[in-house]
């Protein structure tokens, strides 16, 4: 929904500004959350099902 | 459930920018649909009408939350006071009344703040959702398998899930 750097960075690359809207993507399997690759990283939890990353504005 | 913070305006100033800014570049319509999303879904849209603040002290004192047990309580008062009460949360004093409203110490609060005590943990995670390849927020990773982006219906979800249980990679947790 909010993208960053959006409407800025948009703008500067002259692209339109509007707001993001994606479909589902799977995750590469290389990047799978909680695979080594990112062991010791916040999302290290394997008890959590759900992530939800967010800012507040 | 856990929710992680992400910095997604880094570049602003310290006390933010003119939301009319912000409105010159995404329009008025985008904001109006915006209001409207919130309303429908049984809130007030009233963020603060001068100013788009910088979101990062709230990020990392949100940090110092989740260490004290109180996330949740601290997440959803600063969602809240943004959202819905036109609180200007890059403002420190305004942060520290709130963050004490549900339990933190507003010492505390001032001095990790000022000592950056939660800096590198937000950085991390922000570095970490961008090399998941998100951009866009709210960012959700279901079953640690599945990344959908942005505020999306629930027939996307329900995708999702439907998806998940068919790769037999959704394992519900009870939080």
């Amino acid at each position: 929904m909010w993208e960053a750097n959006g409407p800025h960075e948009a703008s500067r690359q002259g692209r339109a500004v509007r707001p993001s809207c994606f479909a589902v993507s799977a995750v590469g399997p290389a990047r799978r959350v909680g695979d080594p690759a990112s062991a010791g990283t916040m999302t290290d939890m394997a008890d959590h099902s759900v992530l939800i990353w967010s800012d507040y504005i | 459930m856990e929710w992680l913070p992400f910095d997604l305006h880094p570049e602003y100033p310290p006390e933010g920018i003119p939301r009319a800014e912000l409105q010159a570049l995404y329009g008025k319509g985008f904001h109006d649909s915006v209001r409207e999303l919130v309303e429908q879904a049984g809130f007030t849209y009233n963020p603060p009408p001068d100013v788009v603040p910088n979101s990062r002290r709230a990020l990392e004192a949100t940090e110092l939350a989740r260490d004290e047990g109180l996330h949740q309580p601290v997440h959803d008062r600063l969602m809240q006071a943004y959202w819905s009460e036109a609180r200007d949360i890059g403002d420190e004093a305004t942060l520290l009344d709130l963050v004490a409203e549900v339990g933190l110490d507003r010492d505390n609060v001032r001095a990790a703040l000022a000592d950056r005590r939660y800096a590198e943990r937000v950085d991390a995670s922000t570095r970490e959702a961008n090399e998941l390849g998100v951009h866009a927020i709210p960012a959700f990773v279901l079953g640690r398998r599945l990344v959908v982006l942005g505020a999306q219906p629930h027939e996307v979800f329900q995708q999702a899930f439907t998806q998940l249980e068919e790769e037999n990679q959704w394992q519900p947790s009870s939080s």
